[in-house]
């Protein structure tokens, strides 16, 4: 077994040191405690291991939670990074940084509550580091529980959607796997044909993917896809 | 204070002029900055050479560039060449001196830009080709032509630019202005499509559309950034009277859809709103949130309407959209913007 000391993965995986914090440095999870068992040991395997990350986007969040966002709501997102971890482990990917970031509401500019063409105006106009795949949290999908585009860019210059654009929605299970499937389009899955794949079911043709909380596999084929995309990063 | 004595020695006093264009302490506030006489620049450069001691406390970068705005003598130029070559002086007085040179007699200028052209500093080497920008000629060129791997992003840019305008002056066949400033522009197809596609993108509106009642015969479609926009009319537009709705009033004249890859339903992405005005029809196109995205006008031209748009606010990607409209046609052109585009707009880190 490598070694899994938290200050050395902490050094070289996260770029942090000590004075650490398990949970928010470590882990990420800067909203304070959710009602999740985490381990240590798996979590550490899963980001030295080949990784990405992920660069939060609340939009029209303010820092005192004056904005569109709640302390609950932003404990159900993280919680739904958590659950999406568990996703993508197995196949072997872990979700290694998270960038939390914020659009002021003055600045939100109308994308709290978008569609499909909104949610390509909201990340043709804003965009995290290319360090990270952009995940953007909205009040609202109108038209889907999330967009984002198939085989996404790792330069987030490139024209057109560059991130994944989420609603907060239902259970911390049904946010983590709607993550894990729009964040699974980013890294180049189609939708699975299957309401038990994380890649979901659109067998009525009209492009959305009917998911739910049991939306939960992957398979190894899913798994070389996503290793192949150009955001994923080499073990540390 | 001047050393009265120092000065008259050598022959000369300097002039309250000098002393104003070369003090630490003393500053004129002057619209045309004003030029020394010949009595006045023989000070200055014995001073600068340190051949005459400083009749006040110097600020070296205003007195090189008196001496660069009031002589082009072999002499200033060489002295001038010899500040930039001079590393007990200051960058910010060496670069200052590289770019001054550019007002200096060319020929001489660009012999003296090219011989220092191996600073090792990237702000005065920077300078120097910001100079043989505008001073360089045939040996400038081939110097600059050699010249690999220089640095920075602005200084490859400055180099480019340098090559460009100097080609301009001694070989303008051999130059193209536009692949050298990345001005890239591309013709986007738009394709008139018929009423059977209409009315499937009609069914696959997934949309409010405004109130409007949508023509059913006539739309566009445009492929951009790998999805496709459908332009539908507004149904009042009718082939052999599209005119007639355009000049009777304001008007939603138009919706611009986005339909993607894979996914049956189209959402609405832009509005296209118009107004009549004197010579024909102001056009704005906006998006949801209500930001014009692109606006211009329709001109009366013979028959019809000649179309003319352009991107205004945020929008990254430049964009041009003409056609002509007449009673029977409507006929589409778009050029988007393939150079660097706008830099987008970063979030704000959340604190831990």
């Amino acid at each position: 077994m490598a070694n899994l000391s938290i200050r050395s993965i902490a050094n070289s995986c996260l770029d942090v040191d000590p004075p650490l914090s398990v949970r928010r440095d470590v882990f990420g999870y800067i909203w304070g405690t959710m009602n999740r068992a985490l381990s240590v040991k798996s979590h550490l395997q899963r980001i030295k291991g080949t990784s990405h990350n992920l660069c939060l986007i609340l939009v029209g969040h303010e820092n005192d939670f004056s904005g569109q966002f709640d302390v609950a709501d932003t404990r159900r997102m993280q919680a739904g990074v958590d659950v999406m971890r568990e996703l993508y482990a197995q196949v072997g990917i872990g979700v290694r940084k998270l960038y939390w970031t914020r659009i002021p509401l003055a600045d939100a500019n109308g994308h709290t509550i978008v569609n499909a063409a909104g949610a390509t105006d909201l990340t043709e106009e804003w965009s995290g580091d290319n360090d990270g795949i952009d995940v953007f949290f909205v009040t609202s999908v109108t038209d889907a529980g999330g967009w984002s585009v198939r085989n996404g860019p790792c330069d987030k210059d490139a024209q057109g959607r560059t991130g994944a654009v989420l609603e907060l929605m239902g259970s911390d299970q049904v946010m983590g796997v709607l993550m894990a499937h729009e964040v699974g389009h980013y890294l180049g899955l189609p939708h699975a044909g299957s309401l038990t794949n994380v890649m979901g079911d659109d067998s009525d043709g009209d492009g959305i993917g009917s998911i739910n909380a049991g939306s939960v596999d992957l398979t190894g084929a899913q798994g070389n896809t996503m290793q192949s995309h150009c955001s994923i990063q080499a073990a540390c | 204070m001047a050393n009265k004595e120092d000065s008259e020695a050598l022959g000369s006093k300097p002039s309250t002029e000098l002393l104003d264009a070369i003090s630490a302490n003393r500053f004129g506030c002057f619209v045309d900055l004003p030029r020394l006489t010949d009595a006045d620049v023989s000070v200055l450069q014995r001073i600068l050479k340190g051949t005459e001691k400083e009749p006040v406390p110097l600020d070296r970068k205003r007195a090189i560039a008196a001496l660069a705005r009031s002589s082009g003598s072999p002499d200033a130029v060489l002295l001038l060449s010899d500040v930039v070559a001079s590393t007990n002086e200051s960058q910010r007085v060496r670069a200052t001196a590289a770019r001054l040179l550019s007002v200096s007699p060319p020929a001489l200028a660009e012999r003296a830009l090219l011989s220092n052209l191996a600073v090792d500093d990237e702000a005065v080497r920077t300078e120097l080709i910001a100079s043989l920008r505008v001073v360089g000629g045939v040996d400038a060129l081939q110097t600059l032509a050699s010249l690999a791997d220089v640095g920075s992003d602005a200084l490859r840019r400055q180099l480019e630019f340098a090559r460009l305008m100097i080609g301009l002056r001694v070989a303008p066949s051999k130059v193209n202005s536009g692949r050298t400033l990345g001005v890239i522009w591309e013709a986007l197809k738009v394709v008139p499509i018929d009423s059977v596609r209409v009315r499937e993108h009609l069914h696959a509106l997934h949309d409010s559309s405004y109130g409007v009642e949508l023509s059913s015969e006539v739309g566009f479609e445009i492929e951009c950034s790998g999805a496709t926009h459908v332009v539908l009319l507004n149904a009042a537009f009718e082939r052999g009277a599209f005119l007639r709705p355009l000049r009777s009033g304001n008007a939603i004249a138009a919706l611009v859809v986005l339909a993607e890859k894979g996914v049956a339903h189209l959402t609405v992405r832009y509005v296209v709103l118009t107004s009549p005005v004197a010579d024909g029809v102001s056009v704005i196109v906006a998006r949801g949130s209500g930001e014009a995205v692109y606006s211009g006008d329709a001109i009366a031209d013979g028959a019809g309407l000649r179309l003319q748009l352009r991107d205004v606010g945020r929008e990254r990607v430049p964009t041009e959209i003409g056609g002509m409209i007449t009673e029977d046609t409507v006929q589409l052109e778009l050029r988007v913007w393939r150079g660097a585009a706008r830099p987008k707009r970063r979030p704000l880190a959340i604190p831990r």
